[in-house]
């Protein structure tokens, strides 16, 4: 506090002023972390933040889509909607008598299963589906529905969720700060004794939301176009919720198989941020998890993307006005070329100044919006710098491309300013200290950064390592990567104007 | 390919099950006894003798079976020795077998033979049972694990700092609540004034207004100018509009506070719509326009609420002739009209001393002269649109269906009542009825619910919603529709009332989750001119409501029969005619 007081009265040169505020704020955030390994290999981490008496929790996972089997895509998704089904002891109104049902299901569902091999007529099938259906209905009636959301709701769970990302899973929740037994006693025994019931009811669900979010979606469907293309061989280019006949052929044997192999205290990473009291807390939290047995190790072999040779393009129609994306191979983190890439990202397209902005949108004004990313969709693996962008009427997605390129060539010949660069560096600083006022999206942060690179302390250097970007490496960076035959180019075409 | 999942649920009870199937090998024995009832007198002495120590048997076996029930060791123990009992038995019946001749017939040794089987069906239901328990206590989890639903918490003592309340000399009233823990500042000007202001004939004046305050330059900076000074000190302004409201927020780093605050003064007061950045905003909301039908999300949701709101502003939408016939006279009008001191609530809070910072708000904004602004009259909303089905074509592989009706105002007794019933009903995800029965039971939609929005001026709305494969449509409606009317006609329990009540409850402590949540709050509750003790009284009201009230509350404010439904989808593909519904109304897409 005192040093802060003291730092105001700097002041003079606003840049100086930046740079050392934030200096200070990662030795805050130092000091109000406290991290802690169990025994089974469960990192736990805990930043103080005692604004109100709630806690962010964040239990992330070291697996995601690049660790599906080939065949299974999605199949890591689905097992994230399964987790929240329930233990024997949270969720059924007969644990015993419900494990004999849903034994009953999965015999029907392999009978009907059967018999579509081996080609059975249509009533036979019919009656099979109904068979099937009545034993989903008894399973049902032994199951408390929806019984692990209302536990969490009715103790004032706010933002109670899970996502299933390419690099990693993490369920996400916020608690009054009294109410952290009740979530060690749940997520422990989600982990330890998981009872995936109505699971072919959850795969109905996962199609509707394939449908929602990928198939009448233009941007949803035009992006898993484009990975496709761009990553013939890393998983980075299947798409994250799974095919339909994938989807469709998930049995709860697999999706078992899965959660076992993956859903180990020693690839996972628990982090409560906000009003903690270290000691007592952790405590409570090895009371429970603690009782999780250590995991074995697990090696997946992930094979990596073959060097791009030369450009690849694809277009597609649907009934929507056009889009673009264009995404080149890079390499991630800890590459030193990943920082600098995040770096000319920013001097592309991040706020109004930026060139691209600029350009496309307030002068040529051939652009809606138009968008750059560094690190898409994932960041374990090699990944791609993208372009991504909309144009306006009468302009068209290749007049955005071809002004995108020339913005490429630009980075590739000229240094960029040095005031320009200042002004990335500025706001890489300015954005680390806003990202530790929420609870939530810090917790986020601290457990990727724990899982994937290198630890959260990385969190902290990482603004330091932009800093030493130079306008040079900015430039020989564009260079070696953003080439054309590096690139892969979707587009979305409005149905009905292929021919004009 | 072979799914072993069904081994592996039945995997969770073993060990655990102590082999009722040799209980009914048991039963067996005793069939086979019955097939011997042809034995003659002389030999029923020896076979009740035979029997009685049968008898005796059974109820040693019995103690065993309470012994399995016990523990898991125990069980497996007590498995074994079933076996052996069964072993035992088999060369019993073997003599009985040889000692016995067929058939003479002995219809009260049938009885007795009958009467054991009698009892070894109660056994066998009897280890069922404690099989059940054991197996539940023998759980993976660990024995001295609390039920969840058993836990106890301590109290949360909640004292939220309050902020503090100023008023400049031009009236504007400011909220600021200090926080000292990151060297940040972040204030939001909220002023009363939106899109529903804006004449019929030129929808999309506010939002133009709002954008162009931001980039059209301000106070003679140009463009440029604001953008280059604020990004370079990774700072933010930025001006939004809704229907009732307009807001301009900053975001600083506390030592370029000064100079953030003077460009967001220029923005706020001395806008000059520079007329290159009100074409760029222009040719933005036109490319929008043209765009609006890209998702089926969009059009439901803009079709529907014009529908709910039909002849009041809120139904506006922009379109092409509306965005070109904006001026920049207009915003420079709309501003002038509208942007006064005395109908702005600010908000401030991060690391400042409250005094200081009245002082630099004071030099910012004070020399912006407050005048009583001339709002228009809104008409009123219709309470009762007629009652449609409207139907948009798409070819999509999913229905995106809406039905609903204009509802109450917010924060009034019945608004504080219907709440509840709607979070019952849907509007509280997975602890509510819609999304249980249509999307966990049924597996017919992942986005599925319902909602009661906040209505002030006018009043909100009341509607569900599903976005269901193009094949179960009509289901999907049938289901809403009949979720509301069982609200009606079958009221709640008890049950499901309380958890409600304790989701408002619990999470009332999110209220106060940041400085700058409490003190935008406290600027939002004085500009709606809600009632500042508002909350207190929706808690209160909240507790006192049971499960008649909200049947009642349902009766009154719902109107299954009176709804506007909206799908957008390929009737090609429905399930059922919408017809079956109501009259059928098409909607062109421009």
């Amino acid at each position: 506090m005192n040093l802060r007081m003291s730092i105001h009265h700097i002041v003079a040169l606003s840049l100086l002023a930046v740079l050392t505020l934030s200096t200070v704020s990662a030795q805050d955030l130092a000091d109000s972390v406290y991290d802690f390994t169990l025994d089974n290999g469960l990192r736990v981490i805990m930043v103080d933040q005692e604004f109100a008496p709630t806690i962010s929790f964040n239990l992330m996972f070291d697996v995601g889509g690049v660790d599906e089997p080939p065949g299974l895509g999605g199949i890591a998704h689905m097992v994230e909607h399964m987790a929240f089904k329930g233990t024997r002891s949270i969720g059924s109104k007969d644990p015993v008598r419900e494990l004999e049902l849903l034994a009953e299901v999965e015999l029907n569902v392999n009978t009907l299963a059967e018999a579509r091999e081996n080609g059975a007529s249509e009533e036979e099938l019919a009656e099979l589906e109904q068979a099937l259906n009545e034993a989903q209905e008894r399973a049902l009636e032994l199951q408390d529905v929806n019984y692990l959301e209302r536990l969490m709701d009715q103790n004032g769970a706010v933002g109670l969720n899970a996502s299933t990302g390419y690099d990693r899973t993490s369920y996400v929740v916020s608690l009054p700060n009294n109410r952290l037994e009740l979530y060690a006693r749940i997520y422990a025994d989600i982990l330890l004794d998981p009872v995936f019931r109505s699971f072919y009811e959850e795969a109905d669900v996962v199609r509707e939301e394939r449908r929602q979010r990928s198939e009448d979606d233009p941007r949803g469907a035009l992006f898993e176009v484009f990975l496709r293309e761009a990553f013939k061989v890393h998983p980075y280019g299947r798409p994250l919720i799974g095919d339909p006949e994938e989807i469709a052929a998930y049995r709860t044997e697999i999706a078992l198989d899965f959660f076992d192999t993956f859903y180990q205290p020693n690839r996972a990473v628990l982090v409560l941020a906000g009003d903690v009291e270290p000691e007592r807390d952790l405590a409570i939290i090895e009371n429970f998890f603690g009782a999780l047995p250590e995991g074995s190790e697990t090696h997946i072999d992930i094979p990596s993307e073959p060097l791009q040779s030369s450009e690849r393009r694809v277009e597609f129609s649907f009934d929507a006005e056009p889009q673009v994306i264009a995404g080149y191979h890079k390499p991630t983190y800890p590459d030193r070329s990943a920082y600098v890439l995040d770096v000319a990202s920013a001097i592309l397209s991040s706020g109004r100044t930026s060139r691209i902005y600029k350009r496309m949108v307030v002068e040529e004004r051939t652009a809606l919006s138009a968008f750059t990313g560094s690190s898409f969709p994932g960041t374990r693996y090699p990944n791609l710098f993208i372009f991504y962008a909309l144009p306006r009427s009468p302009h068209t997605t290749t007049e955005l491309e071809e002004a995108f390129y020339q913005e490429v060539e630009r980075l590739q010949t000229d240094l960029v300013d040095e005031r320009e660069l200042e002004k990335v560096k500025n706001q890489v600083r300015a954005g680390f200290i806003r990202s530790l006022a929420s609870s939530s999206g810090l917790a986020s942060q601290i457990a990727f950064y724990e899982l994937f690179l290198g630890g959260w302390e990385n969190l902290v250097s990482y603004e330091s390592i932009i800093e030493t970007v130079t306008a040079e490496e900015v430039r020989e960076a564009a260079r070696r990567y953003l080439v054309p035959e590096n690139r892969t180019v979707a587009t979305l075409i409005s149905e009905g104007s292929e021919d004009q | 390919m072979a799914f072993q999942a069904e081994e592996r649920f039945r995997d969770r009870l073993s060990q655990r099950q102590p082999r009722t199937h040799l209980m009914r090998s048991v039963v067996a024995v005793l069939a086979l006894l019955l097939t011997l009832t042809a034995c003659n007198r002389a030999q029923l002495d020896t076979l009740t003798e035979q029997q009685a120590t049968l008898q005796a048997r059974l109820a040693e076996l019995e103690t065993q079976v309470e012994t399995v029930g016990d523990t898991l060791a125990s069980q497996t123990e007590g498995v074994e020795s079933l076996q052996t009992l069964l072993g035992d038995l088999a060369p019993q019946v073997d003599t009985l077998s040889e000692t016995l001749v067929p058939p003479e017939g002995s219809p009260s040794l049938t009885e007795v033979l009958a009467g054991l089987e009698s009892d070894l069906d109660q056994l066998d239901a009897r280890v069922t049972t404690l099989s059940r328990e054991a197996a539940l206590r023998e759980g993976t989890i660990p024995s001295d694990w609390p039920a969840a639903e058993a836990l106890e918490f301590p109290e949360i003592t909640l004292s939220p700092p309050e902020p503090t309340r100023v008023e400049l000399s031009n009236g504007i009233v400011v909220y600021l609540l200090e926080d000292h823990s990151l060297p940040l500042i972040d204030g939001i000007a909220y002023l009363d004034v939106g899109s529903l202001y804006e004449p019929e004939d030129k929808v999309g004046l506010a939002d133009l207004t709002a954008g162009v305050m931001r980039t059209g330059g301000a106070g003679g900076r140009s463009p440029d100018e604001i953008d280059e000074d604020l990004e370079f000190l990774a700072a933010s302004v930025e001006v939004s509009s809704s229907g009732l409201l307009t807001s301009v927020s900053f975001s600083s780093l506390v030592d370029n506070v000064e100079e953030v605050l003077d460009i967001f003064a220029d923005v706020i007061m001395r806008p000059d719509f520079d007329e290159e950045r009100l074409e760029v905003a222009r040719g933005q909301a036109l490319e929008s326009v043209r765009r609006q039908n890209d998702q089926p999300m969009r059009i439901a949701s803009r079709e529907f609420f014009n529908r709910l709101a039909e002849g009041h502003p809120a139904s506006f939408t922009p379109t092409e002739e509306t965005l070109n016939a904006v001026t920049r006279r207009d915003l420079i009008d709309f501003h002038d009209r509208y942007f006064k001191p005395n109908i702005t609530y600010m908000a401030l809070s991060g690391d400042f001393e409250t005094e200081a910072m009245v002082e630099l708000l004071e030099e910012a904004l004070g020399t912006w002269r407050a005048r009583e602004v001339d709002f228009p009259e809104l008409p009123p909303l219709n309470p009762h649109p007629e009652p449609k089905i409207y139907y948009v074509n798409k070819e999509v592989g999913q229905s995106i269906v809406l039905v609903g009706h204009p509802s109450v105002l917010a924060y009034t007794d019945a608004y504080n009542a219907l709440d509840v019933a709607n979070g019952i009903l849907g509007g509280e995800g997975f602890s509510s009825r819609i999304t249980t029965e249509i999307r966990t039971k049924r597996g017919l939609a992942y986005s599925t619910g319902s909602a009661l929005t906040q209505g002030f001026e006018f009043p909100g709305y009341f509607y569900a919603f599903s976005v269901t494969r193009v094949e179960r449509t009509g289901e999907v409606i049938e289901r809403l529709l009949g979720e509301i009317r069982r609200l009606q006609e079958e009221g709640v329990s008890q049950e499901e009332l309380d958890v409600q009540r304790n989701i408002i409850l619990n999470r009332a402590v999110f209220r106060f989750s940041s400085p700058a949540a409490i003190a935008r709050r406290a600027a939002r509750v004085e500009l709606l001119e809600l009632a500042p003790n508002y909350y207190e009284t929706y808690i209160e009201q909240v507790q006192a409501i049971t499960p008649e009230s909200v049947q009642e509350v349902a009766r009154s404010e719902l109107r299954p029969d009176e709804m506007i439904v909206l799908v957008v989808g390929d009737k090609t593909q429905f399930d059922r005619p919408l017809s079956d519904f109501g009259e059928v109304v098409e909607i062109e897409l421009e």
